[in-house]
């Protein structure tokens, strides 16, 4: 398996698709809101999300580029396999989820009548044949997965450059007080590329801190630019779609293809795919440096994403399960332990001369 | 290359797993209309005629171009699998371009919009419309022209746009407008009449009269052709070009005008306990068919009729639906809410009954550009 | 080792040779000593050897002359050729003289003279029959590796540009030559292709395609090693860093490390206006992408999605199927496998023979097929389209069959979903590849801005001429360098 350097800018494109793609691919009880409301949750969420990556960035420049768990890994056994455990915990749920989304997403669209178990393996040994090739293949994939939202994106917009209507959008900062702090809560859950950047930071080739802002403004721009278009394109028809991005495309000719809908799924199930064979090398890489099992690491990895299929499905067949594990993932309180957590115990276990040179002299050569 | 061979085994050992038709198998619908006789839904499908023409042998050019299949359930989607059985084909509602509603179906929209917005292989852009009577009748006018009927019905819908009488309405738009009880919509009305020309095979023919105002959760209401026209005016639409024909008479001849970058701006204002809407549209205009012998000196006299024709038919359309029926058809809580949104906030429980009471203001500039050859 | 009794010495080499019967062996005595001149026959020179050896050791005069002296005279002062060298075994006797030098042995000295008088039929140098071009040179390589590598420095006239000799093989002994420019390419570079043709097991090399999947790194699809015929590309190439192989017997050079984007470029995009070449490049990747994709695609929207596709277009689809009595799918494999039959016949056949193929298949193809209605006319021109396209990426036309094939399948079976998963596995193939320390799909992904000025566009001149490619520019590192 090959474990080498990514670069930054490569790494961010793919922490924000993966982050659209969780936009887009809602489940059955997440549903887009329209008004402009949605804009102001989403420009808090990401503040907050902006927020959780200060301390987890001040631990790694602190620690001269190196992920949290590495400092950790490297002082103190018991706690490294504490942090192993939490981090594998929160892994395997965001990964479960991501599975989720993706099969649920292909079902109702491409595949429609096919049986889960189709999905389960064509998908899943495409995850493991990615898992298998490794992060740089992996990164590298999702660039080009980017690049082809990109472009669709554009041709979205080209297609529908006539029906924008701008008068439904009306200066308002919240029109559904009681519910914007849900929304921003719901929002800032659906950040769970934070446990990968804190588990792979240290693969960046060089300033892994820079993935940060261009990720998060990245995405946070693609978001905002989303939901302007459902809102001037949909109006109120926005809040009864399913998939707001799916009808999107589905309304754009481009007199080539009458819609565009089969490239947005390609895009999506690719990035479903890529994001969770990313979740599933943070946890190899969790195997090798918290456990010290370098060996059973590329192993790990390859079975923890074959696990993250099967509870997918688990989750689609027991709906009760479901919605608890929804809850606990939409409060925000993972990925809040995790960003609270991971920079806490690295700044303890870093050593002493780091303390007194860290960011100044060190810099963030990998 | 072993993985690739042990994935390309398992995609083709899964291969059955998805069900699918051939395309030879699949009846390409193309326009579709629904009856409701307040039991059973009705639906009546024009699907394409594979033998008519197509492909590069075999064409039988005295085929019909579709075939008409109808069929009937308690929901649309019973309708559909039954009307699939008899056809002997899978009814692909994907390429449908018209949807005709009859008069018993347009009672309450939601649920039938909703089933075709909801399934992915929709055709968003669907035109809307609502037909006089049964849309069974619609669907049984079979037009010879080109290679599927419905490109003649779709042409009549654009041109009623071009034309300035009617805006044609998509289907993201009319279920969006019908799911919000602030909003209606209007439907293009069709209605069928016997032409008598060999457009058919029955003799008959569709022509667009008027609209159907659908609100959200009630019957239907008739406007008129020159109340539909007004509307368009005012919200000429996505696809729309703002663009509209008015015949208007000066010193006893009639003198065809163009109308073209219609504008319509609508202010909403609270004047005590109604509201009050003003519009005003500018609109450039060319004077064409005038026999007048100085057009040019009596230009200002033409900008002035044409802006009074714009007034007359904006305000009609607008008296027709606000004040008569309290319905908001030119998406006025969008302007409200963007505009004043403390009015918004004052209005919006009692939405309908502020439409009802509301005090309208029309105002219309409207500048020649020029004039037709034969001035 | 050399024995100082001359019989001794062409008996050992007869013996080695197992008295192979183009070995030549001229006695004489020139100033009363033995000498034997030992060559193979189709190797030389006969007026080389003539005037360069014969010649001048018959008019040899030497008064007192012992073999030490003769062979002093003869090493020293009487051979003028360009290539000599001693010899101290008969292994080396036989190896020199199989490359084309005759040997020189005296009797009572221990040690051969070696001169190249290398004459053996070769190729003249010709137009590249498979890198075509509109404007620059009509010289291609040749089988011979000699002529090769003066193609080469005529293009290089700086000490810059290095050669290193090698032989592999250790049957057909094949010469094979490392080029690179020693200021650009990274030594490390050149140490490892170096390192991996050293321990080359094959006994055999009698072309590039024999040591190119050792150079490679084992992916299962696409090469990361380069093939030219053309010596101004190959020099282009050696110019960005990179380090070449030329082949003794071949006519296609070798070089590493090689990117997809490369796949997309030829010389006139350097020659002709950058708009144009701008434009072709486009032209280039939509071609590529119709010739992998369009089959598989159409097929999918036809079986799965039928409503993705334009009313009309699909109303005239569903007619051209509905006269046909085999499945989408069916057909489309079918015009495909038949499609490759035609391509392998052609390729093979002589060219004559290779034109009635081409008649016939259109013919079959193009009227009966479809009139018969075997086949649609539009599954036809989908798989017509993708085949010609093809050929645009010729490089990887291989490839791209075999990827139009899984396409096909994916589609066919599964649709969209199909082609998603296809379109992953082979992007995460390509993606995995590391030519000896830079991306494959580099400078796409990972992303270099710098490198884009050379990718879809070509800039000008103007700006390209500012700074020197290098290839490690695309390694995704840049941002080491800032």
């Amino acid at each position: 398996m090959i474990n080498n350097k990514i670069s930054a800018g490569s790494f961010a494109a793919v922490l924000a698709l993966s982050r659209v793609f969780t936009e887009v691919s809602s489940l059955p009880w997440e549903h887009t809101e329209y008004g402009m409301q949605r804009f102001t949750a989403v420009i808090l969420s990401f503040l907050l999300t902006g927020a959780v990556y200060i301390p987890a960035a001040a631990a790694i420049k602190h620690c001269g580029g190196e992920s949290p768990i590495t400092v950790i890994a490297g002082r103190s056994k018991l706690l490294s396999g504490f942090t192993g455990v939490l981090l594998s915990v929160f892994l395997l749920t965001a990964a479960a989820e991501t599975g989720l989304r993706s099969h649920y997403y292909a079902s109702v669209t491409v595949l429609d009548y096919a049986p889960p178990l189709y999905f389960c393996v064509t998908a899943g040994t495409a995850l493991l044949f990615a898992v298998h090739k490794g992060l740089e293949a992996s990164v590298r994939t999702g660039t080009i997965a980017a690049a082809i939202f990109v472009l669709l994106l554009v041709l979205i917009i080209c297609a529908l450059a006539g029906e924008f209507h701008t008068e439904r959008l009306y200066p308002a900062f919240t029109d559904r007080p009681e519910t914007l702090w849900s929304e921003v809560i719901k929002e800032f859950s659906r950040n769970s590329e934070f446990l990968i950047f804190a588990v792979l930071c240290g693969n960046v080739s060089s300033k892994a801190l820079r993935t940060v802002p261009l990720y998060l403004g990245g995405s946070c721009l693609t978001i905002l630019l989303m939901t302007f278009m459902y809102n001037t394109v949909f109006g109120h028809l926005t809040s009864r779609l399913m998939f707001p991005f799916y009808t999107l495309s589905s309304i754009s000719d481009i007199t080539l293809l009458h819609r565009l809908n089969g490239i947005d799924v390609t895009v999506w199930i690719m990035a479903g795919i890529l994001k969770t064979a990313l979740f599933s090398l943070s946890f190899g890489n969790i195997v090798r440096v918290c456990f010290g099992c370098s060996k059973a690491a590329d192993i790990a990895s390859l079975l923890f994403g074959a696990a993250a299929l099967a509870l997918s499905e688990l989750f689609t067949v027991i709906p009760a399960l479901t919605g608890t594990a929804a809850r606990i993932c939409g409060s925000g309180v993972p990925l809040m332990c995790a960003a609270l957590f991971l920079p806490a115990a690295a700044l303890l276990c870093s050593p002493k001369s780091d303390v007194r040179t860290g960011g100044a002299g060190k810099g963030t050569a990998a | 290359m072993k993985k690739l061979a042990v994935l390309l085994a398992a995609v083709m050992t899964l291969s059955g797993c998805i069900p699918h038709p051939e395309l030879d198998r699949i009846g390409i619908a193309e326009a579709v209309g629904v009856d409701f006789d307040g039991s059973v839904y009705t639906v009546t499908v024009q699907f394409f005629n594979t033998d008519s023409t197509g492909g590069i042998t075999a064409i039988d050019s005295s085929a019909p171009n579709v075939n008409i299949s109808r069929a009937g359930g308690k929901t649309i989607e019973s309708a559909l699998e039954e009307l699939s059985h008899r056809s002997g084909h899978n009814i692909m509602l994907g390429s449908a371009s018209v949807i005709v509603f009859g008069e018993g179906a347009l009672t309450d929209l939601r649920d039938s919009l909703d089933l075709c917005v909801s399934h992915y292989s929709s055709n968003m852009r669907a035109y809307v419309c609502a037909a006089e009577g049964s849309a069974a009748d619609i669907m049984n006018i079979r037009f010879n022209e080109g290679n599927a009927s419905v490109e003649k019905l779709k042409e009549m819908i654009g041109n009623s746009r071009d034309l300035g009488m009617s805006r044609p309405v998509i289907l993201y738009e009319a279920a969006g407008k019908l799911r919000e009880p602030t909003e209606s919509a209007v439907l293009p009305l069709l209605r069928v009449y016997g032409s008598g020309s060999g457009d058919t095979e029955e003799g008959k023919s569709i022509i667009i009269r008027g609209g159907a105002l659908c609100v959200c959760g009630s019957l239907p209401e008739r406007l008129t052709e020159a109340e539909t026209a007004g509307l368009q005016l005012l919200d000429p639409g996505s696809d729309g070009s703002g663009d509209c024909r008015v015949t208007i008479t000066h010193r006893g001849s009639d003198i065809r005008a163009d109308m073209f970058g219609i504008r319509s701006r609508i202010t909403p204002s609270l004047n005590g306990d109604r509201l009050r809407i003003d519009v005003e549209i500018s609109a450039h205009c060319k004077l064409v068919s005038t026999s007048l012998p100085d057009p040019y000196a009596a230009g200002t006299d033409m900008e002035r009729l044409c802006g009074q024709e714009l007034s007359e038919r904006a305000y009609t359309a607008l008296e027709a639906t606000l004040k008569r029926y309290g319905a908001d058809v030119v998406g006025l809580s969008y302007a409200i809410r963007s505009q004043s949104p403390e009015i918004w906030e004052t209005i919006k429980d009692d939405y309908g009954e502020y439409l009802r009471n509301s005090e309208i203001s029309v105002s219309c500039s409207v500048s020649a550009e020029r004039f037709g050859l034969t001035g | 080792m050399l024995d100082k009794i001359l019989e001794n010495n062409t008996v050992t080499v007869r013996s080695v040779m197992k008295n192979s019967s183009d070995l030549i062996l001229k006695y004489a005595k020139v100033c009363g000593i033995g000498i034997c001149v030992i060559s193979c026959d189709g190797q030389t020179d006969a007026n080389k050897l003539a005037n360069l050896v014969y010649r001048p050791l018959s008019e040899l005069d030497l008064p007192d002359c012992t073999p030490e002296k003769l062979a002093s005279m003869i090493s020293g002062e009487l051979l003028i050729a360009c290539d000599e060298k001693p010899v101290t075994s008969p292994e080396e006797i036989v190896s020199a003289a199989m490359s084309g030098f005759c040997v020189i042995l005296i009797d009572g000295t221990d040690t051969g003279y070696a001169v190249g008088v290398q004459g053996f039929e070769t190729r003249s140098v010709t137009q590249p029959e498979n890198h075509r071009n509109i404007r620059g040179a009509r010289e291609g390589f040749v089988e011979a590796l000699h002529i090769n590598m003066s193609l080469v420095r005529r293009r290089v006239k700086s000490p810059d540009l290095v050669f290193t000799n090698m032989t592999v093989g250790k049957t057909s002994g094949t010469e094979i030559t490392v080029c690179r420019m020693e200021s650009i390419a990274e030594r490390g570079l050149a140490d490892e292709v170096i390192r991996r043709l050293e321990t080359l097991p094959l006994s055999l090399v009698l072309e590039s395609g024999f040591i190119q999947p050792f150079l490679e790194n084992r992916n299962p699809l696409f090469t990361e090693v380069g093939a030219t015929e053309r010596p101004d590309v190959f020099v282009s190439k050696l110019y960005e860093g990179r380090v070449g192989v030329i082949i003794d017997g071949s006519p296609f050079a070798l070089y590493v490390p090689k990117l997809f984007t490369e796949n997309f470029m030829v010389l006139d995009d350097y020659t002709e206006h950058p708009l144009f070449a701008f434009f072709i490049r486009i032209v280039r990747w939509l071609a590529f992408f119709a010739a992998i994709l369009l089959p598989g695609f159409y097929t999918a929207l036809a079986n799965f999605h039928p409503e993705l596709i334009p009313d009309a277009l699909l109303r005239d689809l569903a007619a051209a199927e509905a006269l046909t009595p085999y499945t989408v799918l069916t057909e489309c494999v079918i015009l495909d496998v038949f499609y490759e039959i035609m391509r392998e016949a052609g390729l093979r056949l002589p060219s004559n023979v290779g034109h009635a193929v081409s008649i016939v298949g259109g013919i079959v193809i193009g009227d009966i097929v479809v009139s018969a209605g075997l086949v649609g006319a539009p599954m036809l021109l989908a798989v017509a389209i993708a085949s010609i396209s093809g050929y645009i990426v010729s490089d990887i036309a291989n490839q791209v069959s075999f990827m139009r094939f899984v396409y096909i399948l994916a589609g066919g079976l599964c649709g969209l979903f199909g082609i998603t998963i296809a379109s992953l596995v082979f992007c995460v193939s390509a993606c995995s590849a590391n030519s000896y320390g830079v991306p494959f799909t580099s400078p796409l992904a990972p992303f270099s801005g710098k490198s884009m000025r050379d990718t879809f566009i070509r800039s000008s001149w103007h700006k390209l001429g500012h700074t020197d490619p290098d290839i490690y520019d695309m390694n995704g590192a840049e941002d080491d360098k800032q």
